[in-house]
């Protein structure tokens, strides 16, 4: 059974009241109309508590009619589609909309926290989590579970979300933040310059704060807005994003700005669009017309359901057409503050007073409210809020200045509607985010980002501001000048002139953040600072009291501006408040620092499309089909994906690694290694630039042959390593590892481009050209020959050396290069035609079984040879003498090559450090874990001293045993000893140092 | 984010097309050999970290594929200016800058 | 010495005969909605492009950094192709089906139909010896097209670089980053081109696709 909208009044600018939509908050029918927030829909139909306060429970009602809404915070929908955490003062409703009170559990109308609170809320003091919760320190995780089940915000989604999510590069010359007067003037006179300009607002139409004025109040204001729109709307070189929040403002004028595509829509009707979407705005001048917030005042029972801050007053009313009460009680301290009340009293429904704490204001709104019969009680203020569950009546004190300023009862009012002001703050988030620290202003009592950057302005409200004719004649004059500070001249338009408004007198604002009380803050019904974490003035005046002296420690002790408003509605008066417990001015004190982003923003958005396969590059070879053909598993090999072994139907892994391995080893296996990094290096000092590069000497290299080069890094240790061929005099062909390729290339690029610019060198990344077919074993010979016109005999084609010629009719240059041991040779073609050869290979190698082997497979195989990977076997500080590679290490060459300073160092002369050994276990069937450390002595005492690792490891099945590179301290003399392998606590494994080479130590059969 | 002008393509680019590649200025001793290992530690790990103007190099590592210097305020992360390597940072005052048009 | 650097540095042409291999490896073409008539976003594989890289100082730099060879960048260019070196950054130069696109200081991309490809590149070679580099990388580079009402929508969502038509004028040729991985974009008398390295294919065919979705996406081949 619905209820009636008996709050909503005619004229809201906002709301079509032609159109019925209909959704449930906590189960309940709702109606509201299209262009209604949840917020103001419920108003409309009189539902005051919406939710429950985080630590006491207590019944909270809507505050506010924007991003600062601390109360109103809800669970939207089910299931994938289920958002938490959604502001229901921003969010509009959409037809079967399901809205749940976010706090409330178990229930909203029986609160276990209500009771909970209530009994141990005097106990609940700031940092009371800290303290109580600490012993004994076992119990925490049964506190912890009571915690979080009360405490906790909203639900995510358990399913993936189903949405879709975008994001979009924009270059602009002017950004403009904010359509309110001063931002809508500033857009619209720049876009008549000819520049690029942006407008971009976070409500779903544009006005700001001046939607906040009923219609037809100020018909020429309305006149000039619609006549803006239209403007607007036909300016080519101007882009309007609405319900769109510029979040975080980053180094260089680069802006993020938050768009709620569909949101307003509902997940029903935005199958395939998109839902959110996340821009990013690169601007030669930002404008920010972000406005101000209005403040409440603080005072006792601020919270109870009926407690506004004035300006959402003026908006539920002027936008919305929804007055949220009968009877109003307004407290301020200044003028601005008076429109709510007369815009309420102009509803028809009753304002029981203007409490003004100031003596005696005599401003315009001031005389107006008079004319209009308002009751005004000057040099006073509210500072007692009774009811039960909501607001009944409003406890009016005088204001007395002694020591201190002090109350004295007046009057009990009887209301349901107590509104507040203390003044606005500026809105100066974004001023701020990179890093500008704000300065207090006396005369507006806010905080304003004096800003100095020639590509930023701040104007209107935000700076400070908030007069209407004011900002939109700052709005049109930074329009127009910073339009023309970008270069553009106004050569085919100018800006249309600004209505000509009543300017209204403003009497000064009156100092005004904690009413005072009749008893101190902690004596106090409760005085609420910031509501969603239940701040209280009393938890600040503790925080000090206890010694906290800067304000980021206050806000961290007290949680001070930690919910999801991020303290935008309590803020400034908590720190007003500290500073007035300090005894220091709030200039003094200071705010805390604004980070992005300004108000929440989904994952989803953050990820935009990059989820799923677009998450990352996913790095295929031109033999992927043929891998996917034979049933391989992958890996992921940096950005790649490499067959990691490939199971016949019922195999397990090892028995497939076993079958590939003893393939190789016995008859002939196929590898695809097209992803290893290869780089083309042309030019006349190509071969001294290799000699500076490598370790080892490359001055005598013939073309024709191949050398396996070890790179370092100026400290001397291994970086990388590969195969570099000579193709010619001035050419060479360098191979990388997998996923050393780029790091390899901007090395070279490095040096060649800073120390060595006088060598004729060009690198230059052939990697995705070539395919590389590795086919390895006893009849790669004989398979190969069947289809290359290369003369493959050892005597012409010798181990190491390469050849040119065509294989399957494919041109080819062939490697005689071998990663396994075996007799091998490397076939290079284009990759377009690598399906071609792969394809002869496997039809011509069905005689010899041939056998498609994977990167496991692979690395077993090279193991089993002592081959080293770089970057498995080593780490960074490992030097190639330290690996017993000294032999690839030049000892006379003329130019003091990279790294060879490095490894001269006293410290890696020393015969201890760890060096690579082969580790065979004593148990032939353990297979180490790789990682695990390695000690001498497994009876010594803890901590143990750990005198190595070990970096592969693997079952050799040739060997049929397990073997294992380590690097041990002093490995190298070592040979035989027997070292303990650490698994886990209490479990050790013998092992003896070996040779890092278990087969084949003299190499014959790779030379064959 | 940065907005970085190449001095190479001559146009404001966004920081996430470049590499930032330390110190700018450094230079390998002439003979390595001779240097003591205290000299060789100096010239492998130490680094100025000053607040305000720093002088460094970075890579157009997603455009054209060269290094640069690039004259930034550590404190204010301004760009000061940015300049090739063969250049001297003297002899150029943010002359790129200048006469680069702002990508907008 | 060499004559014999030349004919090892050199693979020979290959015998078009045999069948190529796409360097789309994985994604499944029909899979793909289209909404021919609907269709706002139009790609384009050109499937026979071959792609030379070219490095090199133009004379201007090579005076410049005092070096003196004899063989020149320009007229080697010009002997070959009979196109022009397009030395200003980010430019491109055209002559009949081949164009040469700058990428850096002293790198180049010629793009043309991969068939001819082999014989510009021995023809390259002859006139550019010692103080260049001429590598053929036709087949380790896609080289796509984006056509349509929202191409340039597309673009925007994938990379940073700023494409309004001020800034990025038909002709122009930019490196840059797009999604998660590198291209070289040109604005192309009709739409988009752009060279991507062929292990990355299916990534950024499968980024195009999924942000061209909400426009309706077309695909096409172009020889």
């Amino acid at each position: 059974m619905a209820i009636e909208q008996h709050n909503r009044i005619p004229g809201g600018r906002s709301v079509d009241y032609g159109m019925e939509i209909s959704f449930t908050f906590n189960g309940q029918k709702i109606i509201g109309y299209k262009g209604d927030t949840i917020a103001s829909a419920l108003l409309a139909n009189g539902i005051k508590v919406v939710g429950r306060s985080f630590k006491y429970g207590r019944p909270r009602g809507v505050m506010t009619a924007g991003v600062l809404e601390p109360n109103a915070i809800f669970q939207l929908d089910s299931g994938a589609n289920t958002i938490p955490n959604v502001r229901g003062t921003t969010q509009e409703i959409y037809e079967g909309m399901k809205c749940t009170s976010t706090n409330g559990w178990p229930s909203l109308k029986f609160d276990f926290m209500g009771i909970f609170g209530k009994l141990l809320g005097p106990l609940m003091s700031s940092g009371f989590y800290y303290k109580t919760f600490m012993f004994p320190s076992k119990a925490w995780r049964l506190y912890e579970f009571f915690i979080r089940k009360a405490a906790g915000l909203g639900i995510s989604p358990r399913k993936p979300d189903p949405d879709i999510y975008d994001k979009l590069n924009h270059h602009v010359d002017i950004l403009v933040v904010g359509a309110g007067p001063a931002g809508l003037s500033a857009a619209l006179a720049a876009s008549t310059s000819g520049a690029r300009v942006m407008l971009i607002d976070e409500q779903a139409e544009i006005g700001g704060s001046l939607l906040n004025i009923p219609i037809g109040q100020t018909p020429k204001l309305d006149a000039w807005l619609a006549s803006t729109k239209q403007i607007m709307r036909s300016s080519a070189k101007l882009q309007i994003f609405n319900r769109t929040t510029v979040i975080a403002c980053h180094d260089h004028n680069f802006l993020v700005a938050h768009e709620r595509c569909s949101d307003h829509l509902g997940p029903a009707s935005t199958k395939n669009l998109v839902r959110q979407r996340l821009h990013r705005i690169r601007a030669g001048h930002v404008i920010l017309a972000t406005g101000a917030h209005d403040r409440p005042l603080v005072y006792s029972n601020n919270d109870l359901p009926g407690c506004f801050q004035s300006t959402a007053i003026e908006t539920y009313i002027s936008c919305y057409g929804v007055v949220p009460g009968k009877d109003l009680v307004l407290a301020t301290n200044n003028d601005r503050a008076y429109r709510s009340a007369i815009a309420w009293h102009k509803t028809g429904r009753q304002v029981k007073a203007v409490v003004d704490s100031r003596i005696n204001p005599s401003g315009s709104l001031v005389q107006q409210a008079k004319t209009l019969g308002i009751k005004l009680i000057f040099g006073a203020a509210v500072y007692e809020a009774r009811g039960k569950g909501k607001v009944d009546s409003a406890l009016i004190g005088k204001l007395q200045d002694g020591s201190s300023l002090e109350i004295k009862p007046l009057c009990e009012l009887p209301c349901d509607t107590i509104a507040t002001s203390g003044g606005s703050s500026p809105v100066i988030h974004l001023a701020c985010h990179t890093g500008l620290r704000p300065k207090w202003n006396e005369d507006i009592l806010g905080f304003i980002a004096s800003n100095d950057s020639s590509s930023m302005s701040i104007i209107g409200a935000a700076n400070g501001d908030a007069l209407l004719n004011k900002a939109l004649i700052e709005g049109q004059e930074a329009g127009i000048s910073i339009a023309r500070e970008q270069g553009f001249l106004f050569t085919d338009g100018s800006p249309p002139s600004l209505p000509v408004l009543e300017v209204n007198d403003e009497e000064p604002i009156m100092p005004l953040f904690l009413v005072p009380n009749l008893q101190r803050p902690a004596r106090a019904q409760k005085q609420f600072v910031d509501f969603q974490l239940d701040v209280t003035a009393a938890s600040i005046h503790q925080a000090v009291l206890e010694g906290f002296e800067s304000i980021e420690h206050v806000k961290r002790y007290t949680a001070l501006g930690f919910g999801t408003d991020q303290g935008k509605l309590g803020n400034i008066n908590g720190m007003a408040i500290a500073a007035q417990e300090m005894g220091r001015p709030i200039s003094d004190v200071g705010t805390t620092v604004f980070r992005p982003n300004y108000t929440p923003v989904s994952f989803g958005s953050i990820a935009g499309r990059g989820c799923d396969d677009l998450f990352e590059p996913i790095r295929y070879t031109a033999l992927h089909s043929r891998h996917l053909q034979q049933g391989a598993l992958f890996e992921d090999v940096g950005q790649w994906k490499r067959p990691w072994y490939y199971p016949k139907a019922t195999e397990s892994m090892s028995q497939s690694l076993s079958r590939e391995c003893i393939s190789v080893r016995k008859k002939v296996g196929i590898l695809d290694a097209s992803t290893l990094g290869k780089i083309d290096i042309q030019g006349p000092d190509a071969r001294e630039f290799l000699n500076r590069i490598y370790t080892n000497s490359w001055s005598r290299l013939p073309i024709g042959r191949c050398k396996y080069g070890l790179m370092c890094t100026e400290d001397g240790m291994l970086f990388d390593d590969g195969v570099t061929a000579c193709l010619g005099d001035n050419h060479f062909i360098m191979t990388t590892t997998t996923g050393g390729a780029a790091r390899v290339l901007d090395w070279l690029e490095n040096w060649l481009q800073t120390e060595w610019s006088d060598l004729r060198v060009f690198c230059n990344s052939v990697t995705d050209y070539w395919a590389t077919i590795a086919i390895s074993g006893p009849f790669s010979r004989q398979l190969l020959s069947e289809i290359t016109d290369i003369e493959l005999d050892g005597r012409d084609f010798s181990f190491m050396d390469w050849r040119q010629g065509s294989v399957a009719g494919v041109p080819a240059r062939i490697f005689r290069i071998s990663f396994t041991g075996e007799l091998s040779y490397e076939i290079n073609v284009q990759a377009d035609y690598a399906t071609v050869v792969w394809d002869a290979l496997m039809e011509r190698g069905a005689k010899y079984d041939i056998c498609p082997y994977g990167t496991e497979a692979m690395h077993i195989l090279r193991a089993e040879k002592g081959f080293i990977i770089a970057g498995q076997d080593t780490d960074g500080s490992i030097s190639p003498i330290d690996l017993g590679l000294d032999w690839a290490v030049a000892k006379h060459k003329p130019f003091s090559f990279l790294g060879e300073r490095g490894m001269q160092r006293a410290d890696c002369l020393g015969t201890e450090r760890k060096q690579l050994v082969g580790l065979k276990t004593h148990d032939p069937e353990i297979v180490l874990k790789e990682g695990s450390q390695i000690v001498f002595d497994s009876k010594q005492e803890k901590p143990m001293h750990m005198v190595g690792h070990v970096t592969s490891s693997y079952f050799s099945p040739i060997l049929e045993r397990s073997i294992a590179l380590a690097v041990v301290e002093g490995g190298h003399h070592r040979m035989g000893e027997k070292v303990y392998v650490a698994f886990a606590e209490e479990e050790m494994h013998l092992a003896e140092i070996s040779s890092s080479i278990f087969y084949d130590p003299e190499g014959k059969r790779q030379d064959v | 984010m940065f907005l970085i002008f190449c001095p190479h393509c001559r146009e404001y680019r966004s920081e996430e097309e470049f590499h930032y590649q330390g110190e700018a200025h450094l230079v390998r001793p002439q003979d390595p050999r001779s240097c003591s290992d205290e000299e060789w530690g100096n010239y492998l790990y130490f680094r100025i970290n000053p607040r305000g103007l720093h002088k460094e190099m970075w890579s157009h590592s997603m455009g054209c594929g060269r290094f640069f210097n690039v004259v930034r305020n550590t404190e204010t992360y301004e760009i000061e200016s940015t300049y090739l390597l063969e250049e001297n940072s003297k002899d150029q005052k943010s002359k790129e800058i200048k006469s680069g048009n702002r990508t907008t | 010495m060499s004559n014999k650097s030349i004919k090892y540095s050199v693979m020979p042409p290959i015998d078009i005969s045999v069948a190529r291999t796409s360097s789309v490896s994985m994604c499944n073409l029909d899979n793909i909605p289209v909404l021919n008539n609907k269709a706002s976003v139009e790609l384009i594989n050109f499937e026979d492009s071959g792609c030379l890289i070219l490095r090199g100082e133009s004379t201007a730099d090579k005076i410049r950094n005092g070096r003196h060879g004899e063989d020149n960048l320009e007229s080697g260019l010009r002997a070959c192709l009979s196109i022009d070196l397009p030395i200003d950054p980010l430019t491109c130069s055209q002559r009949d089906d081949f164009s040469v696109w700058w990428v850096g200081p002293n790198e180049w991309r010629v793009i043309g139909p991969a068939a001819k490809c082999k014989d510009i590149e021995f023809k390259l070679r002859r006139q550019l010896r010692d103080e260049f580099a001429v590598v053929n990388v036709t087949g380790g580079f896609i080289h796509l097209g984006l056509r349509g009402a929202n191409a340039e929508i597309v673009i925007r969502k994938s990379c940073p670089y700023n494409i309004n038509t001020e800034n990025f004028p038909i002709g122009k040729v930019v490196s840059t980053r797009f999604a998660k991985t590198q291209v070289i974009l040109k604005n192309a008398q009709e739409g988009f081109e752009f060279l991507c390295r062929r292990s990355y294919a299916d990534y950024l065919w499968a980024w195009l696709r999924d942000a061209s979705n909400e426009f309706g996406l077309k695909i096409s081949t172009r020889k």
